[in-house]
């Protein structure tokens, strides 16, 4: 146990009187705890520099003081209560000792404050809620023992060469190369592992992005509803977003033609708009990619569900349609190990190499080794693709059963179905519902749902609700909507009776 | 029909696929307005038929077509041909002009501006300890334990923003034991990235042109991630009691921030004296100033006298600790901590929110456990005593191969000090590190000023005893050739 002892130094006090007041301190200060053993005789001997004989009638002076015990055969103990007024005394000393008095704190600076604000909203707002696992796939499916395996096979002396390379910032340029391979494979994108840039922490794409490319004041265009914590983390900058609005094919570039200046950075995310789910149309993709091309503003491609589609065609990403280099392409593999794989990354345009790497070492240099060595072998051996297909199929199965139980018993609730996303679907419910009245049915049953609202930054939308399908049970999901329509009609029934 | 109007010959000689070569004459059609958009194009049977070819080789066409962006196919209404085609906008510039020049914020000026002065790189060098010296199996039954049970754990945790709860409580414990710093976990922060650290203390606290004093030399790292946020330094010397602190109460403006290095000065070594760390905490308190304590290598101590942690002395809650297992663990972790004040809870709480929400679980979860397991205490206690042996064994390696001027006397950290005598040459001396791959680097960057000549760091720590002897040797011959 390493302790940090100082030794007073006071002239005509014995050394051993020295340590054991220091060792009394440390007591008091609840640094060595109540009950724990003390340091061995050894290590403070060699720690310290001091012979066996003073510690011991250190230590011996602590005893008659009641601070420690001895037991034999297993050592010496800081005593479990302290004596009578030592008690007091020390408790005293832990509260002053841990919460020091404060003066009146530092300002926070302008952006600081923005900062602050953004993000305590964002803390209360954006409730990360487990039982919902929204956007994660199930648990039950999690391919965590290919993944335990893998991590294991490369927590090894050998992978010692690799460890040189662990410092580029970019990521180990192996895994940058299957993940070149896996875009080009799975998105038709073309850009190379020179443009792949890994991160350790998905908020941190953006984070980057941001700070190169934008000053405070800057404009984004935002897709509204649209993924609240990515604009989060933009709007912490003192950008100002402004929301466009979404209709069925995507991201609105009549309504981008409509602002009196063109924007610096346009954030969409085509796959499945997040949360609407509409797949953004190619002729709108190329309407797009035009616009940002003549404006010069970058466009911000957040792929983030693309893994999982039921019936509509496979569209190339906007990244890989993109000749004029203002694609910035993200994406995780977040959807497959849920909480364990943080690596994402980010494909950057030609232009922005160089000063994304700057970027990316001054932000987070170092990025986890094992991880990414089992990442390599994961997408390499095929793990990854052959979990999304499993995947896939279970999810088909349980987005149907949700559908027809849906179609069953809230038909006269609800619009009619859009395809929604990748693993959850969209609820428009009729507008002769409260909001209030939906959420406590869905708790009262069970139904896991989630209001769009943190999604919608100017507007408000009240009756659309999220729904997760990846863990839905498809034994019981037919009765849990039972249930929750049926209460639904009692809770809304009482709502227009106090009308 | 539409298809005889082209006048599509397929050339099977041509060894494109037809699917492609339909593809083309198409879209080709399509680009000269013979088929203006809108227009609906013959079903696919249609086309099979007219030009003699299977029906999935004229719907690969289609399908090449659709996503190239120049036809929408629409259930129920067939294929038309787009109306916004790919490349016809007439405000489009000319492509090479897009995005030549890419306007950077002033943040991404200012990084560009000290990588194109020499001062920033992209990478740097690998300093650590050795894979082969890190208890791997322990680290590995961690792994296995958690990724077992992650399933579990994962669906349970909700990712807190300081880190996992655990975690803090080992860190915590471990550093009020071992440098008697002043802590909760609830002012704990977990860093996956130790780069935030300062990043985001400085988009907190500082304004454009604050002013934030720094030892001189210091770490360069720390003075870069201030100046590109903005600040000024103020460049404060530092003599063998650590940091000048006298030459604070010079400046016309007190500082925001004082970063320092109190428990081994970087570059020089030297210890901060109790009686600057009484003057530099008064100063601070007086100043409304926040100092930022980073005690980046104090766990190796050769001569006994672990130091406690100048935040643990501060009662004025003024001191910001900043620690990490790098020097420790990596590469098998490298979480960065830092401590911070009770008013800064609830800001950072917010920021590192926006950046850092979460940082794997598994490993959080294993790292705890290494921490409460004594793993930890026990592999920096022979760390510890592995380095004191090579640092001592550099010393009496330098006093036969090198004419050395000065050599840092305080037994600590895992680089020495050196500076070497004026009849070397620098140029010489570049090439020598070179062809003996000897880890020892100029301590030019930690000057923001002019630097020292002829002064060194020689890695000790991550070397073992017979390769760091040869690497010297092969230096000296180098050298003196």
């Amino acid at each position: 146990m390493a302790i940090a002892i100082y030794l007073e130094y006071k002239s005509n006090v014995a050394l051993y009187r020295r340590l054991s007041d220091a060792l009394r301190k440390a007591i008091m200060e609840g640094r060595l705890q109540l009950g724990e053993p003390m340091p061995s005789i050894r290590e403070l001997s060699e720690t310290l520099k001091l012979s066996r004989s003073t510690i011991l009638k250190a230590y011996e002076d602590l005893k008659t003081q009641g601070l420690v015990v001895a037991h034999s055969g297993s050592g010496t103990f800081v005593a479990s209560t302290l004596p009578g007024d030592l008690g007091e005394l020390a408790s005293a000393f832990l509260s002053a000792a841990n919460r020091p008095v404060s003066f009146k704190p530092l300002p926070l600076s302008e952006r600081g404050r923005t900062i602050f604000e953004v993000g305590k909203r964002q803390a209360t707002e954006h409730v990360h809620v487990p039982a919902l696992e929204y956007g994660g796939t199930p648990i039950e499916l999690s391919p965590m023992r290919d993944w335990k395996t893998l991590m294991i096979k490369h927590c090894d002396v050998s992978r010692e060469e690799q460890v040189a390379e662990m410092i580029d910032p970019l990521g180990l340029e192996k895994l940058r190369e299957a993940i070149a391979a896996y875009v080009l494979r799975r998105r038709s994108i073309s850009s190379g592992p020179q443009n792949v840039c890994i991160f350790g922490s998905k908020q941190l794409r953006l984070e980057l992005i941001g700070r190169l490319l934008l000053n405070p004041d800057d404009m984004v265009a935002y897709e509204e509803p649209g993924y609240p914590e990515n604009r989060n983390t933009l709007e912490s900058m003192g950008v100002k977003i402004t929301p466009i609005a979404v209709d069925t094919e995507g991201l609105s570039v009549a309504a981008l033609r409509r602002l009196p200046k063109p924007p610096k950075l346009i954030y969409v995310s085509p796959s499945h708009q997040d949360p609407l789910g509409h797949v953004m149309s190619m002729p709108r993709r190329h309407e797009l990619l035009e616009y940002a091309a003549a404006t010069g503003a970058f466009i911000v491609e957040d792929d983030f569900d693309n893994e999982f589609r039921y019936g509509r065609p496979i569209l190339p990403s906007i990244k890989a349609l993109d000749q004029y280099d203002c694609v910035i392409y993200m994406a995780s593999f977040w959807k497959v190990l849920y909480q364990s794989l943080r690596l994402s990354f980010v494909v950057f345009p030609d232009c922005l190499v160089n000063i994304g790497a700057l970027g990316k070492s001054y932000l987070e240099r170092h990025l986890p080794l094992l991880e990414q060595l089992a990442l390599i072998d994961f997408i390499n051996d095929g793990y990854l693709e052959k979990h999304l297909k499993q995947t896939q199929r279970v999810l088909a199965f349980r987005r149907q059963s949700l559908i027809l139980a849906i179609t069953r018993y809230l038909k006269d609730m609800v619009d009619p179905l859009t395809d929604g996303g990748g693993t959850h679907l969209i609820l428009n419910f009729q507008a002769n519902l409260f909001d209030s009245a939906i959420e406590q049915a869905a708790q009262q049953s069970g139904f896991n749902l989630m209001s769009t609202k943190p999604y919608y930054a100017s507007t408000t939308k009240s009756g659309q609700y999220i729904v997760p399908f990846a863990s839905v049970d498809q034994n019981s999901i037919d009765n849990v909507v039972k249930t929750f329509a049926l209460a639904l009609q009692k809770q809304s029934g009482r709502n227009n009776d106090a009308n | 029909m539409l298809i005889d109007r082209l006048d599509l010959a397929l050339d099977p000689t041509s060894g494109v696929p037809a699917s492609r070569q339909i593809a083309e004459a198409l879209k080709e059609a399509i680009i000269e307005k013979l088929v203006s958009p809108g227009v609906i194009l013959p079903s696919v049977r249609d086309i099979a038929k007219a030009l003699d070819i299977s029906r999935s080789t004229a719907a690969r066409a289609i399908d090449e077509l659709s996503a190239q962006g120049y036809v929408v196919t629409e259930m129920g209404s067939g294929t038309r041909v787009c109306p916004h085609l790919p490349g016809q906008s007439e405000e489009l510039p000319p492509r090479d002009k897009v995005h030549k020049t890419v306007h950077l914020s002033q943040f991404g000026n200012r990084l560009k501006e000290r990588f194109d002065a020499g001062v920033i790189t992209a990478k740097t060098a690998y300093v650590g300890p050795l894979l082969r010296e890190l208890p791997l199996s322990t680290w590995r039954e961690l792994l296995v334990r958690h990724c077992h049970a992650a399933s579990k754990e994962e669906s349970q945790y909700v990712p807190e923003p300081f880190g996992y709860q655990p975690l803090r409580e080992a860190y915590a414990s471990y550093l009020t034991r071992a440098r008697a710093v002043k802590v909760s976990q609830d002012r704990l922060v977990t860093f996956a990235s130790r780069n935030l650290r300062l990043d985001l203390l400085a988009r907190l606290l500082l304004n454009d042109g604050d002013l934030v004093a720094m030892e001189e030399p210091g770490f360069s790292a720390a003075r870069e991630q201030f100046l590109a946020n903005g600040a000024q330094i103020a460049q404060i010397g530092v003599d063998n009691q650590g940091l000048i602190v006298e030459q604070l109460h010079e400046l016309k403006t007190a500082p925001r921030l004082i970063y320092v290095t109190p428990s081994h000065q970087a570059p020089t070594g030297a210890v901060m004296s109790m009686n600057r760390r009484k003057q530099l905490l008064e100063y601070a308190a007086k100043n409304q100033a926040y100092i930022i304590e980073d005690d980046y290598d104090s766990e190796f101590r050769y001569d006994g006298r672990p130091l406690p942690s100048l935040q643990g002395m501060d009662n004025n809650d003024r001191t910001i600790y900043l620690s990490c297992l790098w020097n420790a663990m990596a590469p098998v972790s490298r979480i960065g901590f830092m401590v911070v004040p009770d008013p800064l809870v609830e800001p950072l709480t917010a920021a590192k929110g926006l950046v850092e929400r979460d940082v794997s679980l598994v490993e959080q979860a294993a790292l705890a456990d290494f921490i409460n397991e004594g793993h930890l205490e026990k592999l920096i206690r022979k760390q510890r005593s592995r380095y004191a042996v090579r640092r001592q064994n550099l010393l009496s390696l330098l006093a036969k191969a090198l004419d050395t001027a000065y050599i840092a006397p305080e037994s600590a950290g895992l680089g020495l000090l050196v500076r070497l005598n004026n009849h070397y040459e620098a140029a010489k001396i570049e090439q020598a590190i070179a062809s003996s791959q000897l880890p020892m680097t100029s301590t030019r960057s930690y000057y923001a000023g002019a630097a020292r000549d002829l002064e060194f760091i020689l890695s000790f720590a991550a070397l073992e005893e017979s390769d760091l002897a040869q690497r010297l040797e092969l230096f000296a011959a180098a050298l003196n050739s």
